[in-house]
Order: C-alpha cells, then sequence, then structure tokens
C-alpha cells in the first residue's frame, strides 16, 4: 500500500467527499498511477482519440461542403470509391517508392555516417556532430524552401554546380521533370531525416563495451566479423527506430509535396498525404479525404508491425 | 595475443600505411558528410546576402559579389523595395516584392512552442513517471495505444479539430494552437523520457522513499535531477515539432495575430511575385531559432537518446 501524499502505510481512509476519494484513490500503486498517466492520458484521449474517432464517424459518410446540410451515411462507399480510383492508385504506387527510398536512404546514410563519426576522436567528434545535425532541427517548409532554390532550373546551386564540374553542359530542370521530381523530394526529405538515424545509431555504437572488440581480437575475428557479429546485433534496437520512425513521417510527408511540387509535374509526386489534401481541401470531400487516411493509418500500423516482429525480440535483451 | 617471432619492417610499414590511408580515407568521408548536412544552408545564407541581380545570374556566384544587408532590412522593417527593381524585373520576372511579417509571425511562432514545451514536458514528466515506475492494469496496451496514435496523418485530423477548436472559440488564438499541437509531441516526449527513467537504478528511488518521500517529491527530488539529459532532449524534441508545424497553423490561424512563420513563409515562396534574395532571408529567418536551439542542447541529445535506441 503507498499513499501519494503520505508515507507508505498510512491507514485506510473513511472520509466522505473530495478528500476521502483521494485518499482512497491513493491507496493502491494503480490508483496512484492515475495521476501520474492521467493527465496525459485524459489530453491524449480528447485531443487525439476523439479527432480519430470523429474522422472515422466523417469518412462513412457523404461530407461535402458544397452541400453543409446533407450528410447521409454511405457506410464504405468512400472506401470503395478512392480505392477503385485512378489517381489513388498512382499516389499509391508513388508513396511507394518514395517510402521505400527514402527509408533504405536514411538507414544506410545513418547507418555509415555513424559509423564514420565513431571512428573519429571523441575531439573531432564533438565538433562534427552539432553540424551534422542542424538539418533535422529545419522546419519542413524552410527546407522546401532552400532545395526549390537550389533545384531552379535558371538560377540554381545543383546546375551550377553540376556545370562547373562538368557532369552536365547545360542547365536542366529537376523539379519540373516526372522522371526527376519524385527523387527530388526523397533528397531533401533524406537531408532532413538522416542526422536523427545518424545520432540514433551513434548512441547505440558508443554504448557497445570496448572489451567486446577486444575480446574478438584476441580470439582472431577479423574487421567483418566483428562488424556482423558485434555491430550490427548492437544496432538491432536503433535500426528499429529509425524504421519505424521513418517510415511513418514518410508515408504522411505532406509539407515539401505542398512547397515543392504540388504533386507535379502532371501527378508524378501526388503521395497519398497530398491526395488526401486535395480530395478534402481542394474537391471539399471530406468523408472521403477522411477515408483515406485511415487506410493510410491502418497500412502504417501493419508496417511497424512488421518491422518489430522482425527484429524486436525481447527476450534476448 | 603474443607475437610468435619478431615482425619483419615491411609488415609493419604496410600496417602504417593502411592505417595511413584508413584514416585519410575517413577525413574525406567525414568532409563529404559535413558538405552534404551544411552546404544547402551555406547556400540559403550565401542567397540572402546578395543583391537581386546577383542571385540571378548564371553561373551561381558561389560567395555574395557584394554584401547586401537589404534583404532583412526589407523582410523586417517591411521598407518598400530598393532602386534594384527596375532591372530585377527584367531578370527574374516577377511583379512585386512581397514583405510580410516576419517578426511578429517568429515571435508567434515562439510563443506557441514554448507553451507546448512547458505543458508536454511536465505532463511527460508525470506520465513517464508513470509507465516507468508505477504498476497498473493495462500499462503496456496504453503506452503502445499513446504512441500508435502518432501514425493517423495530420491530414485527416484537421477537420475534426478545426471544428473542435471552432466550437471552442479558441480559433486564431494562441491557445487553439497550443492546444493542437499538445498531441502531436506529446508521445514522443513520453517515449524518450520513460526510456530514460528506467535507467536510473531503482535502489536510489526506494532509499528516497525509505527516507520518506511520497511518489512526487521521489520524482521530483531523485529522478528529475538525474534525467536532465533526457528532460532536455525530450524539451527541444517538442519545442521543434511545435515550431515546424506547417498544416495545422495553416488551417487553424486566419491573422497576423497568431500566423506562424512557416506560414509566413509561403507569402515569399508565391509563384508570381518572387524576389530570390528576400524568401531566402526569410528562409533564413525561419531556421534560425530551430538551428541555435539544436546547436545549444546537441550535447544532450546522445545521452538523452541512448537509453531509448539502446535498451528500448
Amino acid at each position: 500500500m503507498a499513499n501519494i501524499l503520505s508515507v507508505e502505510g498510512a491507514k485506510p481512509t473513511e472520509q466522505a467527499g473530495l478528500k476521502g476519494w483521494f485518499a482512497r484513490r491513493t491507496q493502491t500503486e494503480g490508483g496512484i498511477a492515475m495521476f501520474f498517466v492521467g493527465p496525459a492520458l485524459l489530453l491524449m484521449v480528447l485531443l487525439n482519440i476523439y479527432p480519430i474517432l470523429h474522422s472515422f464517424y466523417v469518412s462513412v459518410h457523404v461530407y461535402n461542403l458544397k452541400r453543409p446540410h446533407r450528410n447521409p451515411f454511405v457506410g464504405f462507399e468512400n472506401y470503395v470509391m478512392f480505392l477503385e480510383s485512378e489517381d489513388f492508385y498512382n499516389a499509391f504506387i508513388n508513396t511507394i517508392v518514395f517510402v521505400v527510398v527514402s527509408v533504405i536512404a536514411v538507414a544506410l546514410l545513418g547507418l555509415i555516417f555513424s559509423l564514420a563519426l565513431n571512428e573519429l576522436g571523441a575531439g573531432v567528434r564533438r565538433w562534427v556532430v552539432p553540424l551534422i545535425l542542424v538539418p533535422w532541427a529545419v522546419p519542413y517548409v524552410a527546407n522546401g524552401l532552400i532545395w526549390e532554390w537550389i533545384y531552379h532550373s535558371d538560377y540554381g546551386l545543383l546546375n551550377g554546380l553540376l556545370v562547373a564540374l562538368g557532369v552536365i553542359d547545360k542547365y536542366q530542370t529537376w523539379l519540373s521533370n516526372p522522371d526527376r521530381a519524385l527523387y527530388t523530394l526523397v533528397n531533401a526529405f533524406v537531408w532532413k531525416e538522416v542526422p536523427l538515424a545518424t545520432v540514433l545509431f551513434l548512441t547505440a555504437l558508443q554504448a557497445i563495451p570496448e572489451d567486446l572488440y577486444s575480446a574478438a581480437k584476441i580470439d582472431q575475428a577479423g574487421a567483418s566479423r566483428r562488424f556482423w557479429h558485434i555491430t550490427l546485433p548492437a544496432l538491432k534496437l536503433a535500426f528499429l527506430l529509425v524504421l519505424v520512425y521513418t517510415s511513418i513521417i514518410s508515408i504522411k510527408t505532406f509539407d515539401l509535396v505542398y512547397i515543392l511540387t504540388e504533386g507535379g509535374p502532371g501527378d508524378a509526386t501526388a503521395l497519398v498525404s497530398w491526395y488526401t489534401y486535395v480530395e478534402t481541401f481542394r474537391n471539399l470531400q471530406f468523408g472521403s479525404g477522411a477515408s483515406i487516411s485511415y487506410v493510410i493509418a491502418i497500412a502504417t500500423f501493419i508496417l511497424a508491425i512488421g518491422y518489430i516482429k522482425i527484429l524486436y525480440r525481447p527476450q534476448e535483451s | 595475443m603474443a607475437a610468435p617471432s619478431v615482425p619483419d619492417i615491411k609488415e609493419i610499414q604496410r600496417y602504417r600505411q593502411a592505417a595511413i590511408v584508413g584514416r585519410i580515407a575517413l577525413y574525406l568521408i567525414v568532409a563529404v558528410m559535413l558538405f552534404y548536412a551544411i552546404s544547402p544552408f551555406y547556400w540559403m545564407l550565401n542567397s540572402s546576402l546578395q543583391f537581386e541581380k546577383d542571385v540571378v545570374s548564371v553561373p551561381p556566384n558561389w560567395v555574395p559579389p557584394a554584401l547586401n544587408l537589404g534583404n532583412f532590412e526589407e523582410i523586417i522593417l517591411r521598407k518598400p523595395a530598393d532602386t534594384s527593381v527596375a532591372f530585377d524585373k527584367k531578370m527574374a520576372g516577377y511583379s512585386t516584392f512581397p514583405t510580410a511579417d516576419v517578426l511578429p509571425s517568429m515571435w508567434n511562432s515562439f510563443v506557441v512552442a514554448f507553451g507546448v514545451t512547458i505543458i508536454n514536458v511536465i505532463l511527460g514528466c508525470l506520465a513517464a513517471y508513470g509507465f516507468a515506475r508505477l504498476y497498473f492494469k493495462g500499462k503496456q496496451s496504453l503506452f503502445y495505444i499513446v504512441l500508435a496514435s502518432r501514425i493517423v496523418p495530420e491530414v485527416s485530423l484537421i477537420v475534426p479539430f478545426y471544428l473542435m477548436i471552432r466550437g471552442l472559440g479558441l480559433l486564431d488564438t494562441y491557445m487553439g494552437l497550443i492546444v493542437a499541437y499538445i498531441p502531436i509531441s506529446l508521445p514522443l516526449a513520453i517515449f524518450v523520457l520513460v526510456a530514460y527513467f528506467e535507467t536510473v537504478p531503482q535502489e536510489i528511488e526506494s532509499a528516497a522513499r525509505v527516507d520518506g518521500c511520497n511518489r512526487f517529491q521521489t520524482l521530483w527530488r531523485v529522478i528529475l535531477p538525474l534525467s536532465t539529459p533526457a528532460i532536455v532532449t525530450a524539451g527541444v524534441f517538442v519545442f521543434l515539432t511545435s515550431w515546424n508545424e506547417f498544416l495545422f497553423p495553416l488551417v487553424l490561424t486566419q491573422t497576423m495575430n497568431t500566423r506562424p512563420i512557416t506560414v509566413t513563409l509561403l507569402d515569399f515562396v508565391s509563384e508570381f511575385s518572387v524576389s530570390y534574395a528576400r524568401m531566402n532571408a526569410a528562409g533564413v529567418a525561419c531556421v534560425v531559432i530551430p538551428v541555435a536551439l539544436a546547436l545549444m542542447f546537441q550535447r544532450y541529445f546522445v545521452r538523452g537518446l541512448t537509453a531509448g535506441a539502446v535498451k528500448g
């Protein structure tokens, strides 16, 4: 028995009123826990779970702002409608390409960066890590602005640099080129997300005891075997975090599309979140917009569970 | 490992050479990393310090040919456009320079992000203590539900939020934005703090309890003072997430009373009235505070995130 305000072992109370309620609630650890976890949970329920449920309600009705007072229940018609639409299919394929390329790039670059940083002396590392981390702090809107200017087809840095290096001989289009636009988005996304992945990997690398490597060296294990048998297993949890986190936010990518391409040229960079936005705020089909995001959320959830199933084995830790 | 015999000179030399080559390769990789991370910022700063006619030159100016602080003056003080306009107009094809309220919207961003940070760090610490140290029914699943609730795309939450905030009469107020931002970063704050609290030895807490501390006192006097890196990390995460938010304020703000810098930035990117120099200056204004924060507090991150990345 524990009490929230007095020390262990206070007598159970029969008091009535608020004071009594408070005293009774704090007789058990579970009761006390509610005072700690309760406020956050309450806010999460009000501000997150409720909107999610509300938006589910919207998704099974027709909500068209052009006809605000007629919202008939249509069941899963909205879902069927967009699942059959070609625009959604296109956005879906774009998103898969975007997510797969981004996640692989973020994980790989983050791994390489962190391995390099881990080899540096502590003195140099202290200066390099903050600089590497900087892109992570930038709002996606500013990120979009920065890259839009770099990609600019007439005055951009990318063209200027490539011409100066002799890679291309005249200025190219990037954002308005349907074959390149999606990858220019990927690059802007990866640029912002690699730093956090790097830091997560680096923290895991630094936590590996040096003895393990010394022991392996004594056992004559070569560098590659040390990497596969000591380094990589120690990074498992960091991998899980990076993969889950990057997948979730790459699937939701919206700000970048808004600033850089607005889904164009044509619909080459229309990701599902952009498609949802257009359906909701440009076509004003709230019901159908909400139904799309449900499918995105469920797909993301399944993906996250998949990662956890593959990478996370609690009994090993 | 004792060497079986004296290694010959050549072998030592070869080993040394390999080590030197390895070092050089390492520094090359680090140099490329730094270029990758920093050059886009340099380019934005570089463009923001040039005159419009220099910004639109081919090939680009790697450094400003003439230093011009006028872009910042312009976006902050809302001065009328400078005399190079007539010339620039022909070059870049824009019609007018947009001026926007950069400083007030930076202030708006700051107030809202700061408010959310205070609320979420306090709520996060309380909740994290509950999750890390107390037993209650359904703890695991509640924790996962809190984390998983972030999966739903913001785009779909906008409409319910708009209706809710309007219903509360909070449209175009700081409070409305704060309310909307809280659930976005609270789960992340809880996650970072729970992972860290779990690494604080149970014995220290038990000692405090024996000495007569109740649960709140243990949290306040024992756990929190030991958890500075995680608290700073969570706080910076929350602040940056809130500062960087774009879609919610785009829909939930209507006037300069509350419009944050991320939305104001749009005025500088609009297709028909672009001044590239000023657009970059506004970009600098948008990133300066987040970047300063990240640089100031990054030394806490590695320790603050270790618990999450190593032990889960």
